[in-house]
C-alpha cells in the first residue's frame, strides 16, 4: 500500500470523524466566543459574514457584566456552592457507593436502584416542596462570629449546598456503586486477612483504586451544581447572593430584548472553570465513566 | 518544560485554592433576607436599616426585569425613597418575567417570600385565594386617578374584591421604516385589508412585514388575538362556556391570515419569538412589525453609542395603531398588576406602599421614566407629557384611547380556562398551523375547536 493513499485510509477512517465531531461540539464555543466580542451593531447586522469578525472585537460586554452587574459576585457564590457540594456530595457518594457496592446485605441491589431513580425525579417537581422544607430550617450560619443565633437559610447560599446534594448524592452513588463493584474482591480480602479494619481496607485499598470514578463524579456534580437553575432562581432573591446562571438571565434578559453580547461573554466566562478541570482530568474522567458504566 | 503545569501541581494549586474558599466561605458574610444596605453601598453609607426594632419591618418585591432600566431604576430610587422615610427596610428584586411564576408557586407552597409580587395578565383572579383584599387601596386610588379603564376590573377582581393593583400596560403598536415606505409610495394602513396591500408591496421591494407566529408571550398573542377578532371571530359565546371558534368569520380570518403571510411577511416569522422580531427590524430585513416600543428604545440606545444603522433606524421609524378589521380594531388588553401575598407579615406596610406607588405624582413619574414604553391603566395618564414630546410614541395611547381593549375569552368573562387557552397558544397555533401549511384553514378551526373544548369542559 502507498504511502498516500494509507494516508488517504486514516484520514476517512480517523481524522474525518474527529474534524467533523469537533466541529459539531466546538461550533456552540465559537459562536459563544464570537458573540461575546463581537460588537452590538455587528450583532444586528444580517448582511456580514457572520461566521467570523467583520470588524475589530469589542470588551463592551465583558465591561458591562463587571461594571453594570453583579457578575463577579456571582461567580464566587458559584463556585463556593458548586466546590462545598461537590466535596459533600462526593464524600457520602463514596460512603454509600461503598457499601452498596461492596457489602453484603439483603436489600442491597434494591436500595442501589431506589437511590438511582431518586436522581430521576426533576428539579422541576421538587423544587415546590423543597422550597417549603428549605424555608423551615435555620441554622447558625453566623457561627464563626461566635453568633448561635439560628437565622433561615433561604436566600443564602447554604440553602443551595444543602440542596443540591439530594440530586448530587444519588447519581455520585449510582455511579461509585458500578465502579467499586468492578475492583476484584482479593485485593479487599487480603488487606482484612493481613489485619486492616473495614475502613481501612476501604480508605487504604478501594478509594484509592477508585479514583478515576471518583474524579468522574467529582467532575459531574461540580458541572451540575455550576449550571443548575431552577433551586438557584425560587431560593435565593438577593442580587449579591445569586449564581451565574440565573444572575445574567434575571438581569440581561429585558422583556423582548436579550443583551446577546452581555449574554455570550457571561456564559464565556462561566464555562471556563469547569472547561479547565475537564482538560486536566479528561483521561480519568473517560476511564472512569466506561468503568462505571459496565460493571454492576 | 519545568514550567508545564502538570496535573500534580494543578492538584495542589487547586487544593490550595478549594481549602482558601472554603475558609473565605466560612467567613463570608452569609445573604440574610435582610441585608444592610450600607454594606452593599458604601457610598450611600447610613446606619444599616433595623429590620424591625424601628417598628417598620421589612419588605420584599418581586417584579420583572423591565426592558427599559431606568423604570427598575426609578422604582428602586421611590421605594427606598419610601422605605426611608416610613423606616421600611423595602427590596425590589427584579428577575426575568418568564421565571416569576416559579417563584411565585414557590412562595406559595412554602408560605414565605416576596410580600409583594408583580406579573401580567389576570394573575390576582387566578391566585385569589392567597392575595390579600386591597380594595381599599384601589378605592383611594381610583378616586385620585380619577378611576380605571373599565376592563381592569376583570384583571384585579375576584369575589367582589381587588386583588391587584394595576400598575402599567405595554400594548403593541406596529413600528415601521418611514424612508421605506415613502420610496415604495404607501402609507401607514388604517385597515387590515390596507395592511395586507402595504405588507405586498413593501415584500416585492424587498422589505416585508414580519410578524411572530411562535409560542412567545408578547407579540403572537399580541397580535393574533386582534386579528381574530378584527375578523368577527371569538373563542366562547358571551356565557364564558360554549367554544365558538369553529365558524366562517374564523376561517375566513385564518384564509386571509395564510393569504397575509404569503403576500407580504417575511416567512421565518413562523420560527420567531418575542425578541426575533426586534433583531430582523434592527437589521433592516423588514419594513414593519408589532412590537411594544422596544425595538424603537433600542435603536436610539445603540444611535447615542454611535451605531449608524441604528441611527437610521430609530430616525425613520414610526408607529401606526392597530388596524380595523369589519368588527373594529380591536388590542388585546392585558397590563401587569401587583398584589399583596396573604402570607406577607407586614401587610400594612405592603399596602402603603402600594398608596405611594399609586398616588398620581408617583405614578406619572414612573410611567415617565419608562418614556412611554408602559402606559398608564387610568385614562388619566393619556395625556401624560412623553406622548406629546415624542408623538411617535402616541399610537400606543391610542391604541388605549380607541376603547376596544378586548380581554382573552372575550366576549365571555376573563377566566381561568381563557387564560389556559392564552398559556396554551391555541390562538395562535390555530393561525400558525394554517400559515405553515400543516392544516387547511377549515381543519385548523376544527383543530382549535377541538382543544378549546378540553379547556372549557
Amino acid at each position: 500500500m502507498s504511502k498516500s493513499s494509507k494516508f488517504l485510509r486514516s484520514f476517512i477512517r480517523v481524522y474525518l470523524p474527529v474534524i467533523f465531531i469537533c466541529v459539531i461540539t466546538l461550533f456552540p464555543f465559537y459562536w459563544m466566543v464570537l458573540t461575546a466580542f463581537k460588537e452590538n451593531r455587528e450583532l444586528n447586522d444580517t448582511v456580514m459574514n457572520p461566521f467570523i469578525f467583520n470588524m475589530p472585537p469589542t470588551w463592551e460586554h465583558f465591561e458591562f457584566l463587571f461594571v453594570k452587574t453583579k457578575y463577579a459576585t456571582w461567580i464566587v457564590n458559584t463556585l463556593l456552592v458548586s466546590i462545598i457540594s461537590t466535596t459533600v456530595s462526593v464524600l457520602v457518594s463514596i460512603m454509600a457507593g461503598y457499601s452498596l457496592g461492596r457489602l453484603r446485605f439483603r436489600g442491597a441491589n434494591w436500595l442501589g436502584w431506589a437511590i438511582f431513580v431518586t436522581y430521576l425525579v426533576p428539579p422541576t417537581l421538587l423544587f415546590i416542596p423543597l422550597t417549603e422544607v428549605v424555608s423551615k430550617i435555620d441554622l447558625p450560619l453566623n457561627i464563626w462570629k461566635g453568633d448561635l443565633t439560628p437565622q433561615p437559610i433561604l436566600n443564602s447560599i447554604w440553602s443551595l449546598i444543602l440542596v443540591y446534594p439530594t440530586f448530587l448524592v444519588p447519581f455520585g452513588t449510582w455511579l461509585l456503586i458500578g465502579y467499586f463493584k468492578g475492583i476484584p474482591r482479593e485485593l479487599e480480602e487480603s488487606a482484612l486477612v493481613d489485619g486492616a479494619t473495614r475502613i481501612q481496607a476501604m480508605t487504604k485499598i478501594i478509594v484509592p483504586l477508585a479514583l478515576p470514578g471518583l474524579l468522574s463524579v467529582a467532575i459531574f456534580a461540580f458541572t451540575l451544581s455550576w449550571n443548575e437553575f431552577i433551586y438557584a432562581l425560587v431560593f435565593i432573591s438577593d442580587v449579591e447572593t445569586k449564581t451565574v446562571p440565573v444572575g445574567v438571565i434575571s438581569e440581561l434578559i429585558r422583556g423582548d430584548v436579550f443583551f446577546w453580547g452581555e449574554l455570550m461573554a457571561g456564559a464565556l466566562l462561566g464555562s471556563v472553570p469547569v472547561a479547565i478541570i475537564y482538560s486536566f482530568f479528561v483521561d480519568y474522567f473517560v476511564s472512569g465513566l466506561t468503568a462505571g458504566a459496565v460493571k454492576g | 518544560m519545568s514550567s508545564k503545569i502538570t496535573r500534580r501541581k494543578f492538584l495542589t494549586i487547586a487544593g490550595t485554592a478549594t481549602a482558601s474558599t472554603a475558609l473565605a466561605a466560612c467567613a463570608a458574610p452569609t445573604a440574610v433576607p435582610a441585608p444592610k444596605p450600607a454594606e452593599q453601598k458604601p457610598a450611600e453609607a447610613k446606619p444599616a436599616a433595623p429590620a424591625v426594632a424601628t417598628g417598620g419591618g421589612s419588605l420584599s418585591f418581586l417584579t420583572w426585569t423591565n426592558f427599559v432600566p431606568e423604570m427598575d431604576t426609578k422604582l428602586d430610587q421611590m421605594t427606598k425613597a419610601w422605605g426611608d422615610k416610613n423606616k421600611v427596610d423595602v427590596k425590589v428584586e427584579h428577575i426575568n418575567i418568564n421565571d416569576i411564576p416559579a417563584r411565585r408557586a414557590a412562595a406559595i407552597q412554602a408560605k414565605t417570600g416576596p410580600d409583594l409580587i408583580w406579573d401580567s395578565q389576570n394573575w390576582g383572579t387566578l391566585f385569589k385565594d392567597v392575595l390579600v383584599d386591597v380594595s381599599d387601596v384601589m378605592n383611594e386610588a381610583a378616586s385620585a386617578n380619577g378611576g380605571w379603564y373599565k376592563w381592569t376590573e376583570q384583571f384585579c377582581k375576584a369575589d367582589g374584591q381587588w386583588k391587584t393593583v394595576p400598575h402599567g400596560f405595554s400594548g403593541g403598536t406596529f413600528i415601521y421604516r418611514t424612508d421605506l415606505f415613502k420610496q415604495n409610495g404607501v402609507t401607514a394602513p388604517k385597515t387590515y385589508d390596507e395592511f395586507i396591500k402595504v405588507a405586498e408591496t413593501m415584500k416585492k421591494a424587498g422589505k416585508p412585514f414580519g410578524q411572530a407566529v411562535g409560542h412567545s408571550f408578547g407579540d403572537p398573542p399580541g397580535f393574533w388575538y386582534p386579528f381574530l377578532w378584527a375578523h368577527g371571530g371569538k373563542e366562547v359565546n358571551e356565557d364564558g362556556k360554549t367554544v365558538a371558534i369553529n365558524s366562517p368569520d374564523t376561517v375566513m380570518a385564518i384564509e386571509k391570515a395564510v393569504d397575509m403571510y404569503k403576500r407580504g411577511f417575511a416567512d421565518a416569522g413562523l420560527a420567531w419569538d418575542d425578541s426575533a422580531n426586534n433583531r430582523s427590524y434592527l437589521a433592516e430585513e423588514i419594513s414593519a412589525t408589532e412590537n411594544g416600543a422596544s425595538i424603537y428604545f433600542v435603536a436610539g440606545r445603540d444611535a447615542a453609542k454611535g451605531d449608524e444603522r441604528a441611527k437610521r433606524v430609530r430616525e425613520n421609524s414610526d408607529h401606526f395603531a392597530k388596524p380595523a378589521g369589519p368588527k373594529g380594531a380591536p388590542i388585546l388588553a392585558g397590563g401587569y398588576y401587583t398584589g399583596i401575598m396573604n402570607y406577607s407579615k407586614n401587610v400594612n406596610a405592603a399596602k402603603d406602599l402600594l398608596r405611594y406607588l399609586m398616588q398620581p405624582p408617583t405614578y406619572l413619574e414612573w410611567m415617565e421614566s419608562g418614556q412611554g414604553y408602559l402606559q398608564g391603566l387610568a385614562p388619566k395618564y393619556e395625556d401624560q407629557p412623553i406622548f406629546k414630546t415624542d408623538p411617535k410614541m402616541k399610537p400606543f395611547v391610542d391604541n388605549l384611547k380607541s376603547g376596544n381593549a378586548l380581554w382573552l375569552g372575550w366576549p365571555g368573562p376573563l377566566s381561568a380556562a381563557a387564560f389556559r387557552v392564552y398559556n396554551n397558544y391555541t390562538i395562535v397555533d390555530m393561525f400558525a398551523k394554517a400559515i405553515s401549511g400543516e392544516l387547511k384553514p377549515a381543519d385548523a378551526a376544527k383543530w382549535a375547536e377541538d382543544q378549546l373544548k378540553n379547556v372549557y369542559k
